[in-house]
């Protein structure tokens, strides 16, 4: 072996290491201090790339990221949107079949989401949002607001079914609203919600729509309103 | 909510599942991080990458692939997000190190300047490091994970390791001048 053979062995990583690497360090001490000088820089690079990981375990990312059990049970409503599907397309009715199909499956990830990030749900109500980061997070959605939609207490992006979407949590005076900006989310029409004490409603906007959910009817329906006639997708 | 309800139907297929990525999770977590620069972001992709594994667990049939075959589909989820979003989106919350995560063990000043140093490195130079002195991987694996050739990624570590060496120094020095 020789040292550029030595080098491209130790720089190759672990499996590298073999009897010929060893003699070659015995015999070149240049090389034996390449070897070592990796060896310390790995050292050193070990606990700085170790960040500290959520203490989450696979269970919790996948119930996370699935519908909660007591909305999974949709399977009788499933079976019978099935039905009604298969006797649309029976009489020829090729109409909306994407939109008539798609609200479940957002109404679940919207909830799944909701659910995802507890925190969110139980923010301070004297909680607010630094308006350069609710500025900086709906510029990068895309998103610009045309009238005012109250005062936010959370601002985030998120990854929701493959897109990075605003988040925002508004606070109201009967607790907090959920809003997802969702403008590559299409729907037909608007879609409610009322499971597992959560009240809200997706809402068709343009291209778009956005997600309104909260505990309580009223606020919720009022946080709806202000952000139907804000949003504006064309930013 | 380890016991939570899509998870425990099926006993088995769970625990099959705990076994492929339940030691992999936390480093999958660190890959994704080191990806995006993005704790949350990061954590959406694994979500998205384990939810992949649970659907198509029946198809792992190779124990010995799921590590390689998670990484692939991480990376692949993070692409994804990134080609259909553009690269703009990093300009959000994702430029700066978390502070409490530039301390851990050790010598504070040493890891709080080195963790700043690997987060400020190119992506392309940052992936391969951590695929090899985290995950293990040799360079031929690296060069089969990013489809690069070997010659490339030796490259890549090898400018890496430079560019993280050049800014130890500049933080010695600068550390030697202020104590």
């Amino acid at each position: 072996m020789n040292c550029l053979e030595f080098r491209k062995a130790v720089a190759s990583g672990p499996a590298g290491a073999t009897p010929d690497i060893a003699e070659h360090a015995v015999d070149c001490p240049l090389c034996a201090k390449y070897a070592a000088d990796i060896d310390a820089l790995n050292a050193r690079l070990t606990p700085s790339l170790s960040v500290p990981a959520p203490d989450r375990t696979p269970a919790d990312y996948i119930s996370d990221g699935q519908t909660p059990l007591t909305i999974e049970p949709v399977a009788a409503p499933r079976r019978w949107y099935a039905l009604a599907a298969s006797l649309v397309a029976a009489l020829g009715l090729a109409v909306g079949w994407r939109a008539f199909l798609m609200p479940d499956s957002l109404r679940e990830a919207v909830i799944a989401h909701v659910y995802h990030e507890p925190n969110l749900l139980i923010l301070p109500s004297d909680a607010r949002a630094d308006q350069a980061q609710v500025f900086k997070v709906l510029k990068s959605s895309h998103v610009s607001l045309n009238d005012d939609i109250g005062e936010v207490a959370h601002a985030g992006l998120c990854l929701f079914r493959g897109n990075l979407v605003a988040h925002l949590v508004v606070s109201t005076g009967n607790g907090s609203v959920t809003v997802l900006l969702l403008p590559d989310e299409k729907v037909g029409e608007a879609t409610s919600i009322n499971e597992e004490g959560f009240v809200g409603t997706i809402v068709p906007i343009g291209k778009g729509s956005i997600a309104v959910i909260g505990e309580e009817a009223e606020s919720t329906k009022s946080v709806e309103n202000r952000f139907v006639h804000a949003v504006d997708w064309s930013a | 909510m380890s016991d939570a309800p899509v998870y425990s139907g099926d006993k088995a297929r769970s625990a099959r599942f705990n076994l492929l990525v339940g030691a992999l999770a936390p480093d999958l977590f660190r890959y994704a991080f080191w990806l995006c620069r993005d704790r949350h972001v990061a954590e959406d992709l694994v979500q998205e990458t384990l939810l992949r594994a649970w659907r198509s667990l029946d198809r792992l049939n190779d124990e010995a692939a799921a590590k390689p075959w998670l990484i692939t589909t991480l990376r692949r989820e993070n692409a994804r997000l990134y080609e259909r979003k553009r690269l703009e989106m990093v300009q959000i919350d994702v430029q700066t190190l978390p502070d409490e995560w530039a301390q851990g063990p050790g010598p504070a000043d040493d890891l709080d300047d080195l963790r700043a140093s690997i987060f400020a490195l190119e992506a392309d130079y940052r992936e391969p490091l951590f695929l090899q002195v985290i995950m293990g991987y040799t360079t031929a694996e690296i060069a089969g994970l990013m489809e690069l050739s070997q010659a490339a990624v030796l490259t890549r570590l090898f400018r890496a390791r430079n560019q993280l060496r050049d800014s130890m120094k500049d933080s010695n020095i600068a550390r030697d001048a202020v104590g």
